[in-house]
């Protein structure tokens, strides 16, 4: 693209706006003029459209000649950003939205020690051995249970494969199975002290 | 509705300086985090260079002199908010160095900036940029690109003893930026974290800052920042404010403050990569970003110092819905904690209206849109009182009105969608004739229109707001009556001057 005013831009700052306006005329109505494109597609005055044309065309054509090359993607600018779209009518509800819950006071620590149980339960199956022993003392200190981090992981690694079988649609029997295994495996992890 | 501004020389030349000024920021950034040849330096390296080079083109005036004080840095003797706002180690490191403007040339390539940084950033260089030594060094290290001039007595630094409130707003965030940054390089080093930095610098916000609009309005920045520390930071903000307005104590404020600011210390482990793909993320990609609630909770998990069960279910159930759903799977079934809750709320708005590298921000009142569209992802309680706190158009948001006047948001009322606000012109954008009154609450009648917010402008948009449907409220009776909203409709068609711009 060689667009160019067909004017010289005045230099003086006051007559800068007026002649960038004119400018940006003259772009838009020679890219209508010479392309067939939409123009709602692109801003023909960014700056950097060029640019951007430029290494797009240079990308395909790397990408013709070895096929086997990625095609590496345009540098990110404004223009080319995402924007969710959000109509006049979501906005205009937006008071009546506010009153339609009750105004209950909300209460920043409720859940809070069945947040943590479950949270350090997980921290405990993770296998990650320096949050296991974090998660180990704050369930025996916040909650006096004596956790056995071994067992929990065994269930963990289970769990994770029950669910995969799970999403794979695998068969009663198979998961019956996959069960004893889970039952097997944590009876034998489980401690005295683990036992109720 | 929204219309796109066009930009004037003047604001793509401040525009440029402002990407440069970043991208330099970002760089020092990225060095504290990664080793000196990692391609995440180098990458951003190459990208200031550019930036500086950009500048040029756009006619900013070569050598590009930035100066620096303790707490922010210049050009022209313009402050550069946005930019200092993260600066605050690489700022110390030229306050350590006497360091007063760094002028760059544009032919600065990025290896040479990278050897800059070293001189900059390596505390065994400190003694490199004395008076005696600094030409030798500079020879030393190839650098011919930069010149550095140091701090003569009397230098200006804004360190002063009596600060103004948005100089302490200033320094109160960067001090949380600062300390999270610090957080996140240990956390990706797999050292100890400075948990205790974290509740102090959040204590002194919440002793020092009763009404933080002014660290929010800082939020406001646009910053597509490289480790999701501005995003922490103003989360944190927003979950204090909510928490403040439900008259929590000083205690829980320092919990609550402390576990936003540290609730995606998980990403640290997350490779920058994934963290920053401007495209859609691969099955395998998207299996790392899942993980970083559960990585978030195991950091913390492995402090040898205890830390507060907020902080962890923050970490862990910031994607999660009222009932656990989201990610990550958990062993036992979750349900997320107030906290949790309000921080899932304040996340999900921040990122919304923030600029990220794949999407442009939205403004406060598209973003709550989006939110209610998924009402379900939220704690209905939670999301009402996050949107009543904060209101409809925040304080500082700047707005036109009906009359096509210029105004700033001010203050909240007990509606999110009524305001108060100040003027800054007069209708159609004449000037404010002295002695007029200038406050106004949204919804309220003056000479006989009702004052109505047409849209909502940001720097690069201007969002046209539609009238709001009547909201119903009660009476002192208990009554349900239609609200003054209800005129709102016919303000509009009074309306004297149409929207100054829209689609």
């Amino acid at each position: 693209m060689s667009i160019r005013p067909r004017d010289p831009m005045p230099s003086g700052e006051a007559l800068f706006p007026a002649a960038l306006a004119q400018w940006r005329l003259d772009v838009r109505t020679e890219v209508k003029r010479s392309s067939s494109l939409p123009t709602s597609m692109f801003d023909a005055c960014d700056p950097m459209l060029e640019v951007r044309l430029a290494e797009t065309t240079e990308a395909m054509l790397s990408c013709l000649q070895e096929p086997t090359s990625k095609v590496t993607q345009p540098p990110p600018s404004g223009a080319d950003k995402r924007i969710e779209v959000v109509t006049l009518a979501e906005m205009k509800v937006l008071p009546s939205k506010l009153t339609a819950a009750d105004h209950a006071v909300p209460d920043l620590d409720a859940g809070l020690s069945a947040e943590c149980l479950a949270v350090l339960a997980d921290a405990c199956g993770s296998g990650h051995e320096g949050a296991t022993a974090g998660a180990t003392t704050m369930l025996r200190e916040h909650f006096g249970i004596h956790s056995n981090a071994a067992a929990l992981a065994a269930l963990a690694e289970l769990t994770t494969t029950l669910q995969a079988d799970l999403a794979n649609g695998r068969s009663a029997d198979d998961l019956a199975a996959l069960c004893e295994r889970i039952s097997a495996t944590v009876a034998a992890h489980l401690t005295p002290a683990d036992s109720p | 509705m929204t219309a796109m501004k066009q930009l004037t020389a003047t604001q793509l030349r401040a525009s440029a300086v402002l990407a440069f000024t970043h991208a330099l920021v970002v760089a020092a950034l990225n060095r504290q985090l990664h080793a000196r040849d990692s391609r995440y330096v180098l990458d951003s390296l190459v990208e200031m260079t550019a930036a500086l080079r950009r500048a040029e083109d756009l006619g900013v005036d070569m050598p590009f002199s930035l100066q620096c004080s303790d707490d922010r840095l210049y050009h022209d003797g313009q402050p550069l908010a946005g930019p200092s706002l993260q600066a605050r180690s690489l700022l110390r490191r030229c306050s350590e160095r006497h360091i007063a403007v760094l002028s760059f040339m544009p032919g600065l390539e990025a290896e040479e900036a990278n050897r800059l940084l070293d001189l900059l950033l390596l505390p065994p260089n400190v003694e490199a940029l004395t008076r005696q030594n600094r030409e030798a060094a500079m020879l030393a290290f190839g650098i011919r690109n930069v010149r550095i001039s140091l701090r003569t007595p009397g230098h200006p630094t804004d360190r002063r003893t009596t600060l103004d409130e948005s100089q302490k707003a200033l320094s109160q965030y960067q001090d949380l930026a600062d300390c999270l940054q610090q957080n996140h390089v240990r956390a990706h080093r797999d050292q100890e974290l400075a948990v205790d930095d974290a509740s102090t610098v959040v204590e002194r916000t919440v002793a020092d800052f009763e009404e933080p609009s002014l660290l929010l309005s800082m939020a406001t920045q646009d910053d597509v920042d490289r480790f999701t520390v501005g995003h922490s930071v103003r989360v944190a903000l927003l979950a204090l404010q909510v928490a403040r307005a439900l008259d929590a104590t000083r205690e829980q404020l320092v919990h609550i403050g402390s576990a936003a600011l540290l609730h995606d210390i998980g990403k640290s482990k997350v490779p920058q990569e994934v963290l920053f793909k401007q495209g859609r993320l691969t099955a395998e990609e998207w299996h790392w970003m899942a993980q970083h609630p559960r990585l978030g909770a195991q950091i913390l998990l492995e402090q040898s110092e205890p830390i507060d069960p907020r902080a962890i279910g923050a970490a862990f159930c910031h994607h999660m819905g009222q009932n656990g759903e989201g990610y990550p799977q958990a062993l036992l079934p979750v349900t997320p904690s107030g906290t949790s809750r309000l921080v899932r709320v304040c996340d999900v708005f921040e990122a919304l209206t923030s600029v990220r590298p794949y999407k442009r921000a939205l403004t406060p009142i598209e973003a709550y849109a989006v939110m209610f569209r998924n009402e379900k992802d939220f704690d209905p309680v939670w999301l009402r009182r996050f949107v009543r706190t904060i209101g409809l158009f925040p304080n500082g948001s700047r707005v036109r009105m009906a009359n096509g006047a210029e105004a700033i948001v001010r203050q909240q009322t007990a509606r999110a969608e009524r305001p108060v606000v100040q003027l800054l012109s007069g209708a159609k954008d004449a000037a404010l004739e002295s002695g007029q009154r200038d406050r106004f609450t949204v919804g309220d009648e003056f000479e006989g229109h009702v004052v109505r917010i047409q849209a909502v402008d940001t720097h690069d948009r201007c969002i046209t707001v539609p009238p709001f449907d009547a909201v119903e409220e009660p009476t002192e009776a208990g009554q349900p009556v239609a609200a003054a909203h209800a005129c709102l409709s016919s303000a509009m068609a009074n309306a004297a001057a149409p929207p100054h711009r829209h689609d």
